[in-house]
């Protein structure tokens, strides 16, 4: 491919996703005919209002939960099952309670069957790389809820997966803890040398989406589509106070609402 | 390291022998022979309780894992676990008995599988409703990072269940120990097998009217039972708690005692105090060590013979066949060997007036069993609700009280029947009262066991809220605690109905002195077939009407209830 | 206070937020920036003031020139930092102290809570132990497994 095609060619496809539930023998439609593309060294936000079904939108893209209808492409091939180029942050964490940072943040390496020595040592970079320096050998029960989306985040990221996906990653966390973490995140994606290359990031808070995003897509009301895209064109580093933020804040909010 | 492991199964090799050397005709009734006796069935209670792990952890995944196996396997528990003891009693003579020909070794065998059945059941239940309630998210996660197979079992299934494996394995050991006695006399009419071990030898100083000899059995049982919940149980909970769940605040360290330091020891040793301390918290680490490597080494094992498919293949199908051809070979066995009796005891049953009245009678025997049963259980309700409120509020109390408990839920019927034979010669209706403690006795402490662990497990945040919001009495028991333990309540009740069915048959045929005290029921039939006439068609006809009954009641009233408190109450992370 | 009653990510969360409003501010005015609570900030700012990275005088809040430091060190300097800092305060001098003397440089869970309440005369040992082995695994100071019971020094 040239490199023109290159940049034109999404990594990430979505064409017509559609997902219906059943509760009690009656079929609830979640998501209708959603589609977008994600491209290169994009970091795209997904906001609507609760319930359309963006959680779930999330754990398609990632492979966890087939979709009814329609296709998610990625890098021009059908996904079909869990797609080990893409990674997951949890709303709650999700850290095995019996093992320690060390053991959580291999788990994905443990996964795929590399061996112990290699492991370890990837580990113990990413952990240094986290903050996590010292607590190794810490229990889940024994850190705060920063130290823990932090493992959470180490043990998405010691995969080098290409797509970090993100589902309300910084709603469990005080404002303090939350916006040092952004940062980071932030931090991590620029460089352009280290993975992630896309985050795409599922989120209520639209302050939050548009400080970190290229793209912002709404969500309707479920059964979710998508009712609007934005091109957040301000410049980084963003002013967390700006007004041309503020602008775009109030219209996707008057969307949402 | 590994060559101490390897000694200490030699040691544990050469224990299995034990039996062997006591085996005699008659139980010796002296004192001297209780600790061989009561090692004996020790060995038995082990041998049996591994088998149960074994089945309970595959039989529960399989069920978590494969929704259409669930479909079948958990009806099937259903009805295994409505089967009380003395209905295994056919399998347990024709099958292995017969399969050794009538040597010692068969008899064993048959004697394991009978604990076997009285502690396998509640463990596979426990292992799959734990299984089928990892919270979402942790199952999510895994899968994201391509967590299957071998792996996902070991990081996530295995630890997911080892606290409620600990917490239903001394529920099994109570079990085990309550129906010794059916397990270690093993008798279908004129032949009968008796084991050395201490549940014979209760029953024997029983049936002789031997108070000294029952007394000091009692005595060796409970500071059995006493030693074991000290050096095993203790350092296994304490091992198990940090596979549990934590959703208490992160800065608040979780208020279970890590080490949970035996009240007993404190109160029979009262100085030096800070030595005494040091030594039991070194042996419960040195326990928890010694259990934790155990584990590993079995985990490794378990893993190395899983990770190669094609081996895990030919070893399951071998697994598979060898069952299958023995189970064929006892079948045939059966067939020639006793088909002519099996024949000959349904004629007798229809024949002979006496039996046939008490094919007749099976009906309102079950009606007069079941109002028995109700009426226990108003009683274990009324007493083990609030005690089980009381105990897990308080870590003093549930630090001393637990042993107790378990304990006490460990005593078989049989030692109770001095003092109830007391109470039956005395009163009248005596026997009536007689048999509804006795049901109690198998019945109360699931309920309590299952109470407790339902209180102790409303997530600390929940009470937190309720403190916050100062909540009245009234108010917090309506709106919180016992919304709370609903599941908890329905569970205790299923399994406790369960343990009572099973107890009919120490409860309403009692065996003292030489003499035979019986009431009307289901269970005291049971007994009379199996024991009195040894005829294997009517042992079958009131097993089958039990079973009948009793998943009758499952589905019309159980089933129905967990189903609208699981969808209402569970607490969801 | 002696130890440190705050997570590592509030302290870092208010000098950064300091800095970006120039080292300088008026502690009402960055509460309110920060959507907390007058009350909430209050320790934050004095667990800063301990650490030596900032200074409160009439109602305003300033990064000092260690603080300044501290901001552009990189993940690991910063937690180097912050382990000199932690070691000048009493509490953490002592307990290292202490540790040092034993036999492997390890002490027990029990033991620190016996060291805390006598030695340092903590009315809650058990919070203050949770705190100190925080800071002093952020600070590079300790180590603690809670599997095997075992504090230890870096």
């Amino acid at each position: 491919m040239s490199i023109e095609a290159q940049l034109v060619t999404p990594i990430l496809d979505l064409k017509n996703v559609s997902k219906e539930f059943t509760y009690r023998g009656r079929k609830v439609p979640i998501l209708k005919d959603v589609s977008f593309s994600v491209h290169e060294h994009e970091f795209i936000s997904i906001v609507g209002p609760s319930g359309c079904g963006k959680s779930t939108l999330l754990r398609i893209i990632m492979g966890l939960v087939p979709q009814d209808k329609g296709e998610v492409i990625y890098k021009g091939e059908r996904i079909q099952s869990v797609n080990p180029h893409m990674s997951m942050v949890f709303q709650s964490f999700a850290l095995l309670p019996w093992l320690n940072v060390v053991e959580n943040v291999e788990l994905g390496l443990e996964a795929h069957g590399i061996p112990k020595e290699q492991r370890r040592k990837r580990a113990l970079k990413i952990i240094q790389e986290a903050g996590l320096e010292g607590f190794e050998d810490a229990y889940p029960r024994e850190l705060s809820g920063g130290m823990k989306q932090r493992v959470g985040l180490a043990r998405a990221l010691v995969t080098d997966p290409e797509i970090l996906l993100m589902d309300e990653p910084f709603s469990s966390l005080d404002p303090l803890t939350a916006e040092g973490l952004r940062e980071e995140v932030l931090k991590l994606w620029s460089d352009r040398f280290t993975s992630p290359d896309i985050v795409i990031m599922v989120t209520h808070n639209v302050e939050e989406a548009v400080y970190l995003s290229d793209r912002v897509i709404v969500l309707s009301r479920r059964p979710g589509t998508v009712m609007a895209e934005f091109d957040i064109d301000l410049l980084r580093p963003r002013e967390k106070r700006g007004q041309e933020l503020y602008e775009f804040v109030d219209k996707i909010t008057s969307l949402i609402a | 390291m590994s060559k101490i492991k390897f000694l200490i199964l030699i040691c544990l090799s050469f224990l299995l022998l034990i039996p062997t050397v006591y085996a005699q005709d008659e139980i010796a009734l002296n004192p001297f022979s209780i600790f061989f006796y009561t090692l004996s069935s020790l060995i038995r209670l082990l041998i049996a309780f591994l088998l149960s792990l074994t089945f309970a952890i595959t039989y529960g995944i399989i069920a978590a894992r494969k929704a259409r196996a669930e479909k079948i396997l958990i009806p099937i528990l259903d009805i295994l676990q409505s089967v009380p003891i003395l209905g295994f009693f056919p399998a347990a003579v024709f099958f292995f008995i017969a399969l050794f020909g009538g040597s010692w070794l068969g008899v064993e065998f048959a004697a394991i599988f009978l604990i076997f059945t009285s502690m396998v059941w509640n463990l596979t239940f426990a292992v799959y409703e734990q299984l089928s309630s990892i919270p979402k998210d942790i199952e999510e996660a895994s899968e994201s990072f391509g967590v299957k197979g071998w792996t996902k079992i070991r990081r996530l299934y295995i630890p997911a269940i080892i606290p409620k494996l600990v917490y239903n394995g001394i529920m099994s050991w109570a079990g085990g120990w309550y129906f010794l006695v059916a397990a270690e006399i093993i008798s279908l009419g004129s032949k009968t097998y008796i084991l050395p071990g201490i549940g014979s030898f209760l029953a024997s100083s029983a049936y002789k009217g031997d108070f000294g000899n029952a007394f000091l059995g009692l005595g060796a049982l409970i500071t059995t039972i006493l030693l074991i919940d000290i050096f095993v149980w203790r350092p296994l909970e304490a091992y198990a708690n940090r596979f549990k769940y934590d959703y208490v605040s992160t800065i608040e360290p979780s208020k279970e005692v890590v080490f949970p330091r035996s009240r007993m020891i404190n109160f029979l040793v009262r100085y030096p105090r800070p030595l005494i301390h040091r030594l039991s918290s070194k042996i419960v680490t040195i326990f928890s060590n010694v259990f934790s490597m155990v584990g590993n080494l079995f985990a490794r094992a378990y893993g190395k013979l899983i990770k190669n498919i094609v081996v895990t293949k030919i070893f399951s199908y071998l697994i598979i066949i060898t069952l299958f051809s023995a189970f064929a070979y006892g079948l045939i066995l059966l067939i020639l060997e006793q088909g002519a009796l099996f024949i000959e005891s349904f004629r007798l049953l229809f024949v002979k007036y006496e039996t046939a009245q008490l094919v007749l009678s099976i009906p309102s025997a079950l009606l007069l069993s079941i109002t028995r049963l109700f009426i226990a259980y108003l009683i274990a309700v009324g007493w083990t609700l609030p005690v089980a409120i009381k105990v897990s509020k308080s870590p003093r109390l549930f630090n001393s009280l637990m042993p107790i408990f378990q304990t006490l839920a460990a005593i078989p019927a049989v030692a109770f029947f001095p003092f109830i034979f007391v109470l039956m010669v005395g009163l009248p209706y005596g026997q009536e009262f007689a048999s509804i403690l006795l049901i109690l006795t198998g019945m109360q402490w699931y309920l309590l066991f299952n109470l407790i662990g339902g209180v102790k497990s409303i997530p600390g945040d929940i009470d937190e809220v309720a403190k916050t919001f100062n909540l009245r009495r009234v108010v917090y028991w309506k709106r919180i605690l016992l919304p709370s333990i609903y599941p908890s309540l329905v569970t205790g009740s299923i399994t406790g109905w369960g343990g009572g069915w099973n107890a009919l048959i120490v409860s309403e045929y009692i065996t003292f002195g030489g003499k035979i005290y019986s009431v009307l029921g289901i269970g005291a039939l049971l007994d009379i077939a199996a024991y009195g006439l040894g005829n294997v068609a009517l042992i079958l006809l009131c097993v089958f009407a039990m079973i009948i009954t009793i998943f009758i009641i499952n589905r019309l009233v159980w089933r129905r209830l967990y189903r609208i408190v699981v969808g209402r109450y569970r607490i969801e992370y | 206070m002696s130890i440190p009653r705050v997570h590592y990510s509030h302290l870092i969360g208010l000098l950064e937020a300091l800095e970006d409003f120039g080292g300088k501010v008026d502690v009402a005015k960055i509460a309110d920036d920060l959507s907390l609570e007058l009350d909430d900030l209050l320790p934050v700012v004095e667990a800063a003031e301990l650490l030596g990275f900032l200074r409160a005088e009439s109602g305003d809040i300033s990064l000092t020139d260690e603080g300044l430091k501290f901001l552009s060190d990189g993940t690991r300097g910063r937690k180097k930092h912050l382990g000199k800092r932690l070691l000048a305060l009493n509490p953490f001098k002592k307990l290292i102290e202490f540790m040092s003397q034993k036999k492997e440089k390890a002490i027990t869970k029990e033991e620190l809570l016996n060291f805390l309440a006598k030695e340092l005369h903590e009315v809650d040992s058990e919070a203050a132990s949770k705190w100190i082995i925080e800071w002093g695994r952020h600070g590079l100071l300790l180590r603690y497994n809670s599997k095997e019971d075992r504090i230890k020094l870096s």
